[in-house]
């Protein structure tokens, strides 16, 4: 009891000496209410602690928590002001979808205007134009530069290079161009899009077009976007010849 | 001795000051912040003694540290406000002196908010009947 008794009066004398401590140490007399204020509450609640404790356990924990309770929802007040470097990398973000996009964009027209050109040009019906974009760096900036052309051309009716062997398993729509009622055969499914302009070889369901055609379409497109022939592929649809 | 350093900067500042005025206020005002600024600076060092002091009788006696933390956050909050509310008062901005002294006030006052709730939980579970 006597242990008890001494230990709350040390508590009570430190937390008073505490106080007159930091009444010596404050700058000025304005602060002096309001710290007054939270130390004699400090003192309020050195003086309570028995009865704290005996109502509520563990107060000192409870005033912890309370405490950093407020500190949290301090620092969550606080402004979030995104640093240099965030504003940067999220410029970056949206120019490249921005580049990205123009790109798509930018093979869209190019396909139609090159298949126009082409069907104007040669007077033949061309299927499909698919044009691929490649990036190249140009000092600073990232400039797009047309890497290859692929030029479909529907499959002929009578045409005698017809040498690959037709798969009729997968027998496709009637073309709608041209005046000719064709049989497309397609083997290759999806992969009939993502054609790569560096393979020259012809894959299934397709074969090279003839050369007159082909070096003529690859002339006009070479002549009219500056593309190195090269890298212009034209292929037709290996049509059945009955 | 670092009182004489720091009496001699004053009034070495000083001096420098009322020379200054004259001809460049603005001078004289940025000299007579710097010198305040090196003063604050040169003793905040000779504080932390002080606190350690401080520190020492809480742990001896065993009251809990967040008693001490509030009240050092009290007096570092004071100090502060203290000699921010100087400079912008030399400057002769009154009004906006008094507005750093009113945030200072609150900041204290909001570090009274956690202690005033426990107090009050426990007066209101001393009444019967709650």
């Amino acid at each position: 009891m006597i242990a008890w008794l001494s230990d709350w009066l040390k508590d009570i004398i430190a937390v008073i000496m505490l106080a007159a401590f930091v009444e010596l140490l404050l700058p000025n007399k304005a602060m002096l209410r309001y710290a007054r204020l939270v130390i004699g509450l400090l003192i309020l609640l050195t003086i309570m602690s028995p009865i704290l404790r005996l109502l509520q356990g563990d107060f000192t924990a409870k005033l912890k928590d309370g405490i950093t309770h407020w500190d949290q929802l301090e620092s969550q007040h606080e402004v979030k002001m995104p640093t240099l470097s965030d504003i940067q990398k999220k410029a970056e973000d949206l120019g490249k979808q921005q580049d990205n996009e123009a790109a798509a964009l930018m093979e869209q027209a190019l396909e139609s205007a090159m298949k126009d050109a082409v069907v104007k040009q040669t007077e033949q019906p061309v299927e499909a134009v698919d044009a691929t974009l490649g990036w190249e760096k140009q000092g600073q900036k990232m400039t797009p530069y047309v890497k290859g052309v692929l030029v479909t051309l529907p499959a002929e009716r009578k045409d005698p290079a017809a040498s690959a062997a037709p798969d009729e398993e997968a027998v496709k729509e009637v073309a709608a161009i041209g005046i000719d009622v064709e049989v497309k055969t397609d083997t290759s499914g999806t992969g009939e899009r993502q054609a790569d302009p560096g393979n020259k070889e012809p894959e299934a369901g397709w074969m090279q077009a003839s050369p007159a055609n082909s070096k003529e379409i690859r002339n006009l497109l070479a002549e009219g976007w500056g593309i190195s022939p090269g890298s212009i592929q034209v292929r037709q649809r290996a049509g059945s010849s009955e | 001795m670092e009182i004489i350093q720091i009496v001699g900067v004053g009034l070495i500042a000083t001096i420098l000051i009322i020379v200054v005025r004259e001809q460049k206020p603005l001078f004289a005002f940025l000299l007579a912040a710097f010198t305040g600024l090196f003063i604050f600076i040169f003793l905040i060092g000779k504080i932390d003694s002080v606190i350690k002091v401080l520190e020492d009788l809480a742990n001896r006696s065993g009251i809990p540290s967040i008693y001490l933390k509030t009240i050092l956050k009290i007096i570092g909050i004071a100090y502060i406000v203290e000699f921010g509310a100087q400079i912008v008062r030399d400057a002769g901005q009154e009004s906006i002196a008094s507005r750093i002294e009113f945030a200072g006030k609150v900041l204290i006052l909001v570090m009274a908010v956690p202690i005033i709730s426990v107090i009050v939980e426990t007066v209101i579970g001393l009444l019967p009947g709650s």
